[in-house]
């Protein structure tokens, strides 16, 4: 019993911690827009820790994280950009959380990535054309062809990053459970 | 605790990837051929709260000219002979204004939060995205 609060907490702090993690990288990405060669397309980092977030924590926690993330969006940058970021956010969370759980899915991190990004794009397209109507389907075959280049830039950097980190956390924690 | 050995070990690449990524590439490079087709003939269309205000045929434009979208944030556009530009916007994102100028059928500039987009279309054709795509 006192092993498994132990754990409980150091579950909430982990989810804390990524929480800042995540708007932090989604704050200082819009910084990144001037870089961008189509204008309103983000490089989507946040989803490199959701999907770290999947693996360590599981669907409740990280779930929290992403309606977090859409509510700072919203406070910072209106209402219109908190839906999108919902949108998408959702979307894209329901994909990699499939992905990565999945015993069936034939996906890496580089699959996880793409995924996550096409349908983070695709969940703001439905927020756009509820918006703006049928005339943002032009904009799609650009939403897509953005979603694979962020995508394998996500994927490859979740590749790098993640397992490395949960070996580090899980090493401490056996530490920490141990003493 | 439970966290703990029951994740699957995620490889980085699998050929699924390679697979989904060339696909993803593939139906995205066909779409954008479909869609942005360049003809001579091109017209203006702008569309505010999902409906058309306001439509021109660049033909007819041959002195370059300002046009306002007044709305709770207004948006001004210029119109030239080749093509179009949102030149100012009152939004905080300036999103519409980073696309530069539209010159070729199917191209888009979108402001979200004054749900206005600014779309060239080929003369006679209502939604060209749409039969682009069943073409």
């Amino acid at each position: 019993m006192k092993k498994k609060t132990f754990s409980s907490k150091i579950k909430l702090a982990q989810s804390s911690l990524l929480c800042a993690v995540v708007i932090i990288m989604s704050f200082l990405e819009s910084f990144l827009d001037f870089a961008m060669p189509v204008p309103g397309i983000r490089l989507g980092l946040s989803n490199v820790m959701i999907a770290f977030g999947i693996e360590l924590l599981g669907f409740i926690p990280t779930i929290c994280i992403v309606i977090i993330k859409a509510m700072f969006a919203g406070i910072t940058r209106g209402v219109t950009a908190g839906v999108m970021s919902f949108l998408g956010g959702i979307l894209s969370f329901v994909a990699m959380y499939v992905c990565i759980k999945s015993r069936y899915s034939p996906f890496g991190y580089l699959g996880v990535g793409i995924i996550g990004a096409l349908c983070h794009n695709f969940g703001q397209f439905i927020g756009a054309f509820i918006i703006v109507g049928d005339a943002i389907i032009a904009y799609s075959p650009i939403l897509a062809f953005s979603a694979l280049i962020t995508g394998c830039i996500t994927g490859i950097s979740m590749g790098i990053l993640n397992p490395r980190l949960l070996l580090v956390l899980n090493k401490t924690e056996m530490q920490n459970i141990g003493a | 605790m439970n966290t703990k050995n029951n994740h699957k070990k995620i490889k980085t690449f699998t050929f699924a990837d390679i697979i989904l990524a060339v696909a993803v590439l593939i139906a995205s490079v066909l779409l954008i051929m479909s869609l942005f087709h360049s003809k001579s003939d091109l017209k203006v269309v702008v569309n505010k709260d999902g409906k058309e205000v306001y439509s021109i045929n660049l033909q007819n434009v041959s002195n370059p000219f300002e046009y306002k979208i007044d709305g709770s944030i207004s948006l001004t556009l210029l119109i030239e002979h080749d093509g179009v530009t949102v030149v100012e916007s009152e939004c905080k994102d300036k999103i519409c204004q980073s696309a530069e100028k539209l010159t070729k059928s199917g191209q888009i500039a979108v402001c979200l939060p004054a749900k206005v987009t600014v779309k060239l279309d080929d003369v006679g054709d209502n939604h060209i995205s749409i039969d682009g795509v069943a073409r």
